[in-house]
């Protein structure tokens, strides 16, 4: 071997594995290794509780356990909806990780210990925060985690699952949306969002809180898209079955991660989204000390554009509300 | 062999003489001529950082300037600074992990590690749409605050942790975070303490 | 035929020190590279990138010393095994057949080299060696790589190192004379334990000389250079006598045998 060849095979060698290296690095950097796209799903929403008056009940009180069973029973029980062996998706709102700013653990343990009776086959509780929040960091911070594992349920970061699928929506704007496959799979879906201020939104009360099944970017494009319409396209397939609202405490005048606190001491309840919403909507807005406060309510886009789409009822008239008090 | 024996002091103080990019640098970073010498590029405090999920800290490429290949930098991109409002809040990983006091220990409410520059004809909000997710996203009371449905940005209470460009819907992104208005230790003040 | 056998072994532990560093790195066993490996709370800090800076002496704490005193006596115990058997660039020493240099002067050439960089980097307050230290940048592109933040530029400043240190300033000055890296571990290690032997076998024939990369006169045995010896067993594989084997020594006899 003599000095010159072998030091050219030497540079040679030593060029091959840093092309090799490089060629890796750009191969994962544009997302040669990552798997394709998949196929676009269909997913169909439960006709039935698609009433043509629909319940709506607003329990006052301060024992939270009681006003939850109350709330759910005056719209008909959870028999109604859970049957033994259904799959369970309950989706609290937890964005964030200030207390104040997500669903009440409380609030949670009641719903799921009244699901609980029912026996379904399995309970998940779910969620993606808000982006640039760490979802497993938010459970363990606000007390969601003991809570939901104390009852033995199953607690899931859906920014931690990468299975992501794409379903066809039947709205204006989204023709197909991608949802973590989890929210997918589920029988029934049990949005239990806190009533909070949000800036663009106006309120994000059961319909918004189902952008917490969004993957990251799919969170984005909704803001590129227009949001209000999106929020309402994302509805039409992934309407929540039974929606319970924490307005125990409720964020106003700002949201939805700073505002200002007042105690509202309620749980609402409703199978129609729709109709939740612009109740729970006029409530919050009564708080705030709004002279028209369902007027306003019903001005707020998301809740329109929802009920434009045949997805619940947002006439006053026929949304029957049922008031009682826990003492 | 002369030419080898210089070669090293020539090319090495040529090199560290060659304007580099300013960086976000992680918490409780030294002022930056002290950090480049303290720095050895070990990169434990990135693998610190990224321990705690997908960290926010990534080594410096060539691009960012010679003397700056290897050092640790903030890229909102991948992932806001937890620092402050966050998971390593009181905890601070990257400092902790830094043998040799390039990082040093701050107290969360030290922490600034820059602010946000916006750029308004990116913005959707400016644009047209409905957008507010850097104010929805912002943990510091009164740093982004809606005007008009556009969001008025106050450098002067923004720590750095770059959750608004995280989270930033836009393409291009509207918002970069800069190291303008940056806290850092300083040499001969602060010291070491852990 | 042991010489390439030797490159291939060679290659192997390069490889295989990366590997392991990669999968440290990966399990979260230790963390860091060549420059600064952590391993459990314990910092193994480049001994080179602690003298460059000065500054570090305030915020030392003894684990950084204690690990930097395990690493000296590593070295001075072994001499220059890293360079034989670890370095990148030093494993293009086993491309080197005769001997471009005559051996000597090897250490003063050393000690200038690394007295001016200690200095120059003092005087600017900037480890300026760590700016072109090829065993660096390849720890720096590893570490970039495992956070996936790795972009061509790098790779291709990284190439161009090795290109000025193997095709420029060529190996063999580059290991024998300039390396700081190389001239820290050959000045620590005059007490070295690990050393080549020449038997009563040997016949002078010189053979051994001709194919030390860096041309030192091993069949002398009492003149022979032993802190510039990067262990790289060339000699040992060449000696048609099988007369050259590594052996270990104890530092004081070696001492006496130097006087």
């Amino acid at each position: 071997m003599s000095g010159g060849i072998s030091r050219r095979r030497f540079v040679k060698l030593l060029g091959g594995a840093a092309a090799a290296i490089g060629l890796a690095s750009l191969g994962y950097s544009l997302g040669w290794f990552s798997a394709g796209e998949r196929a676009v799903l269909e997913r169909s929403i439960s006709g039935e509780s698609n009433l043509e008056r629909p319940l709506v009940s607003l329990v006052k009180g301060r024992d939270v356990n009681a006003m939850v069973r109350r709330a759910i029973k005056a719209i008909g029980g959870i028999e109604a909806l859970v049957s033994p062996g259904s799959r369970i998706l309950i989706k609290p709102n937890v964005g964030f990780n200030r207390p104040e700013a997500v669903t009440s653990p409380e609030v949670l343990r009641a719903v799921i210990e009244v699901i609980k009776d029912a026996d379904p086959k399995e309970i998940i509780v779910a969620e993606s925060a808000v982006r640039g929040y760490n979802t497993s960091n938010n459970f363990g911070v606000t007390g969601i985690a003991d809570v939901v594992r104390g009852l033995g349920i199953r607690l899931v970061d859906l920014d931690k699952s990468s299975e992501i699928v794409k379903v066809k929506t039947s709205g204006k704007l989204l023709g197909e949306v991608s949802v973590f496959k989890l929210a997918c799979d589920a029988d029934v879906i049990i949005s239990v969002p806190r009533l909070k201020r949000h800036s663009q939104a106006i309120v994000t009360i059961s319909m918004k809180n189902m952008m917490g099944i969004l993957p990251s970017d799919q969170k984005g494009m909704f803001h590129v898209l227009g949001l209000q319409q999106c929020i309402a396209d994302l509805n039409t397939v992934f309407r929540p079955d039974l929606a319970i609202v924490d307005a125990t405490e409720v964020m106003t005048v700002s949201g939805p991660g700073m505002g200002r606190m007042v105690p509202g001491e309620a749980i609402l309840a409703s199978r129609d989204p729709v109709a939740l919403d612009l109740i729970a909507a006029e409530y919050l807005f009564r708080l705030e000390g709004n002279e028209n406060p369902l007027e306003t309510a019903l001005n707020v886009p998301h809740i329109k554009l929802a009920a434009e789409l045949g997805i619940g009822i947002n006439d006053p008239s026929r949304i029957r509300v049922v008031e009682e008090r826990v003492s | 062999m002369v030419l080898g024996l210089l070669f090293i002091p020539l090319a090495g103080s040529f090199l560290s003489m060659l304007p580099s990019r300013r960086v976000v640098r992680p918490p409780g970073a030294v002022d930056e001529k002290l950090f480049l010498e303290l720095c050895t590029r070990c990169g434990i405090c990135v693998d610190a950082c990224s321990s705690e999920g997908r960290g926010t800290l990534e080594p410096c490429g060539i691009l960012d300037g010679v003397s700056m290949m290897g050092t640790p930098k903030v890229n909102p991109l991948r992932a806001p600074c937890e620092a402050r409002y966050g998971i390593c809040e009181g905890r601070l990983p990257c400092v902790k992990s830094c043998p040799t006091g390039a990082l040093r220990w701050i107290e969360p409410e030290e922490i600034k590690l820059g602010s946000v520059s916006w750029s308004p004809g990116r913005c959707i909000a400016v644009l047209g749409g409905e957008c507010l997710v850097c104010a929805e996203v912002c943990p510091v009371p009164g740093a982004i605050t809606p005007r008009n449905g556009i969001p008025v940005f106050h450098s002067n209470r923004c720590v750095g942790c770059g959750r608004c460009v995280y989270a930033c819907p836009a393409d291009p992104k509207a918002l970069i975070l800069m190291p303008e208005g940056e806290r850092r230790h300083h040499w001969g003040r602060a010291g070491f303490s852990r | 035929m042991g010489s390439s056998r030797l490159l291939k072994i060679n290659l192997l532990t390069v490889a295989a020190v990366i590997a392991t560093y990669v999968a440290l790195n990966l399990s979260g066993v230790a963390l860091g590279g060549y420059c600064l490996l952590s391993l459990g709370n314990m910092p193994f800090i480049c001994p080179l990138g602690f003298l460059q800076r000065p500054s570090i002496v305030e915020a030392t704490t003894h684990a950084i010393l204690i690990g930097l005193a395990i690493t000296l006596a590593l070295i001075a115990l072994h001499g220059r095994i890293f360079c034989g058997w670890i370095c990148p660039i030093g494993l293009g020493l086993r491309f080197l057949k005769h001997d471009k240099g005559n051996g000597r002067g090897i250490i003063l050439a050393f000690s200038i080299s690394l007295a001016s960089m200690l200095i120059v980097s003092w005087i600017l307050g900037f480890p300026i060696f760590c700016l072109i230290c090829p065993v660096g940048i390849v720890s720096r592109i590893i570490a970039s790589a495992l956070t996936g933040s790795l972009d061509l530029w790098s790779i291709l400043w990284g190439i161009t190192i090795f290109a000025v240190i193997t095709l420029v300033l060529r190996i063999h000055n580059w290991c024998g004379g300039v390396c700081p890296l190389g001239a820290l571990q050959a000045l620590l290690s005059p007490l070295k334990i690990l050393r080549i032997k020449a038997s009563s076998r040997c016949t002078r024939c010189r053979i051994c000389a001709r194919n030390c990369p860096l041309g030192l006169e091993i069949h002398k045995d009492r003149e022979v250079d032993h802190m510039s010896c990067t262990a790289c067993m060339k000699c040992v594989a060449e000696c048609p006598f099988k007369a050259l084997k590594p052996a270990l020594s104890s530092p004081l006899s070696s001492t006496r045998l130097r006087n």
